[in-house]
């Protein structure tokens, strides 16, 4: 028997997110059983199998992301943004060099 | 870098909190000490399913019959859940199971007793699951990661479990004179196994298991926190516990009557001579036995027909 | 006078009633963990379906379902003899839910033309989850039938064993012709059997278990089961029971097994006359 490992998406809009894994001895047994060893309470709208020597992960996960900093490639580059926004506008506002359209 | 060093490295992720996955590199101990925990928990869900379930058949009304199949069938889902992360850690399921059915390796002390009646079935669903859900939240900080995800999961439906063992337990104290009697019955019965549970107190420096972060509490602080949530719950619908030496002080709990206790039991128990070990084994074996067949089919055997 | 509809939810919820018992029967025991809880499922889907028919059959009767359930007689129960058979081992269990299944999507399919509207609806329910009971004896038909010689042998023995009770799942009905007149049964018993025969008949074809459709085959002896209480026991064969072989369940004549699983099924119901549980 191979293991598979089983993925569930709780709504449609949800990731796909791993549930467990189950055995058995081919995809379809893997599809009739893992329905009902994660499913049954009604966890999910999708359920996926996949067998685990098919899943690969990415090798050094710990270098992904960049190991210097790539702040700039991700929200917490930019963290302030619109406080200093809100900022400037109320500085040109009180100098009068804000423009208004009407 | 030597065996000790990474050893040390690895007790130090622990003591800093952080969470061991499968493919981690771990010493042979943790590896051993989790395996045999985890092993020892799955075993219990399949062996813990026997003694409820012999009352699916009995169930006196369709609703029940149905929920206590489900209740029954969620504790085999705990099995396949763990022995998955058990296998994980090195050990086949066949093996594992070999070990059980010859009595090998363990299971929890409340699965080798008789279930005598539907009382029993409303003890099991309401205090010893709600026991088993006291051990299994601590599960929740373990340093094994695998193990924490299938504990959140089994603490969810254990939840479940414990609104259904609590629903069957007030309709028997709220119904006839017979069935109140039932739950005490029931009770009288079970509370020195539930107390037993929990292992006697023992020294939490020397458990190799609090050591490696895979438990996280003592068991004394896990017994008080079923008194703490169940004792006055008990007391409140007017069902008594045989312990004589059981009181709320207001230095904490008083529990255990020296001539009352009686750890002898729970160690013949735990060393698989309990009441209905032998034959819940032997049962499990017979099984396992006729249908040597139906594992041939899962493996590469050849076929009889092209 | 009883009511002709009476007669057939009796028979349609006493089959699932009794089969869904046998079935939860396995919960705990069944040797490979994944597949303990699919079967479970099915368990319950067919006692929920059992419970669904006894909300329609007790508005007709006026007993409650629960009492329709585990309150009556032996003799006044409808199901088939196939479903009150004990579980033998897994072979035989899976060969009757194959058989049964195919058997009760035939009867189903059938009755979404009843004019008995509020069967109809149930019906329509039921049909949803009987969909993963066929893919799941499919499944395992396809896995045995083609698996290593003991599991072929031991499958095609069960079926040969089951399929002369399985026949008499269309055994005809007490208010048949009144049924089938006033279009509650929409198609005969008889024609329904045909149906059935025909549709599995395919499959056994297509496997090389031809000579099943015509067994008469040999009791085979006894094997270590679960019961319904949870002792492992050597089953009396399931062959002893009479052969259409099979029939009798319609009328209440039930096989040997039946009064052990009734006595079992009601004792605690019965012992506490009006209590809650």
């Amino acid at each position: 028997m191979d293991v598979y490992e089983v993925f569930q998406r709780r709504t449609h809009d949800d990731p796909l997110v791993h549930a467990g894994s189950i055995k058995a001895q081919d995809l379809e047994m893997a599809l009739i059983l893992a329905r009902e060893t994660h499913f049954r309470h009604g966890e999910g709208e999708e359920c996926w199998v996949v067998k685990r020597e098919d899943l690969h992960a990415v090798p050094n996960p710990e270098t992904m992301g960049g190991v210097t900093d790539r702040s700039y490639r991700r929200q917490d580059g930019y963290v302030g943004v619109g406080a200093k926004l809100k900022r400037v506008t109320e500085e040109m506002k009180k100098l009068g060099k804000s423009i208004t359209r009407e | 870098m030597t065996y000790e060093e990474r050893t040390a490295r690895f007790k130090a992720r622990i003591d800093a909190g952080d969470k061991i996955e499968a493919g981690d590199w771990m010493p042979d101990q943790y590896r051993e000490a989790a395996l045999k925990f985890i092993e020892m928990h799955a075993n219990s869900e399949v062996m813990g399913a026997l003694p409820e379930r012999e009352w699916i058949p009995r169930a006196p009304s369709l609703r029940r019959k149905l929920s206590l199949t489900a209740k029954v069938q969620d504790e085999v889902g705990h099995a396949q859940i763990l022995y998955r992360i058990a296998e994980d850690l090195g050990k086949s399921r066949e093996a594992m199971f070999e070990d059980l059915i010859n009595g090998r390796t363990k299971f929890h002390n409340v699965f080798h007793y008789p279930t005598e009646s539907w009382g029993d079935v409303a003890v099991i669903g309401w205090l010893i699951d709600g026991a088993a859900l006291v051990t299994q939240r601590a599960l929740l900080d373990s340093s094994y990661a695998p193990y924490v995800r299938a504990m959140r999961r089994i603490c969810a439906e254990e939840s479940l479990h414990l609104r259904h063992g609590e629903d069957l337990m007030l309709e028997l104290v709220s119904g006839t004179d017979a069935q109140r009697a039932m739950f005490q019955d029931a009770v009288n019965r079970w509370w020195r196994p539930i107390m037993h549970f929990y292992g006697p107190p023992s020294n939490p420096e020397k458990d190799v298991l609090l050591y490696w972060g895979i438990k996280t509490k003592s068991n004394e602080e896990l017994r008080f926190e079923f008194f703490d949530t169940y004792v006055p719950k008990l007391w409140d619908v007017g069902i008594s516990a045989p312990d004589p030496a059981l009181r709320n002080t207001a230095s904490g709990w008083e529990w255990g009557a020296s001539d009352w206790v009686n750890w002898d039991e729970f160690w013949q128990v735990v060393r698989g001579n309990g009441p209905m070990t032998e034959t819940r084994l032997s049962w499990r074996r017979a099984v396992w036995n006729n249908h040597a067949w139906l594992r041939d089919v899962f493996s590469s055997t050849p076929r009889a027909v092209a | 006078m009883s009511d002709p509809r009476a007669s057939l939810l009796f028979a349609l919820s006493d089959d699932e009633l009794i089969l869904g018992h046998r079935l939860s029967e396995w919960t705990g025991w069944v040797p490979y963990i994944e597949e303990d809880l699919a079967l479970s499922s099915i368990a319950q889907d067919e006692i929920a379906h059992a419970r669904m028919l006894l909300d329609i059959l007790s508005t007709i009767d006026g007993r409650d379902p629960d009492a329709l359930a585990l309150g009556r007689a032996p003799g006044e129960y409808r199901n088939a003899i196939l479903c009150e058979q004990p579980n033998t081992d897994f072979a035989f269990t899976l060969a009757r839910h194959w058989l049964y299944d195919h058997a009760d999507d035939v009867r189903l399919r059938a009755l979404q033309g009843s004019s008995f509207k509020e069967l109809r609806e149930a019906v329509a329910v039921m049909l949803l989850e009987e969909r993963y009971h066929l893919e799941h004896a499919d499944a395992w038909f396809r896995r045995l039938a083609d698996g290593p010689v003991d599991a072929r042998h031991r499958f095609g023995e069960a079926l040969a064993n089951a399929i002369g009770m399985a026949d008499a799942l269309f055994e005809p009905l007490d208010d048949e012709s009144a049924l089938v007149s006033e279009g509650i049964l929409p198609v005969e018993s008889t024609r329904l059997r045909d149906e059935w025969r025909a549709r599995i008949g395919g499959m056994l074809d297509e496997f090389g278990f031809d000579q099943v459709l015509a067994a008469r085959a040999e009791p085979t002896t006894g094997e270590m089961v679960p019961t319904s209480s949870g002792e492992i026991e050597a089953s009396a064969d399931a062959t002893t029971a009479p052969r259409m072989l099979g029939a009798g369940g319609r009328r209440g004549e039930h096989s040997e097994h039946f009064e052990p699983l009734w006595l079992e099924m009601t004792a605690l119901y019965r012992a506490h006359p009006g209590a809650r549980w």
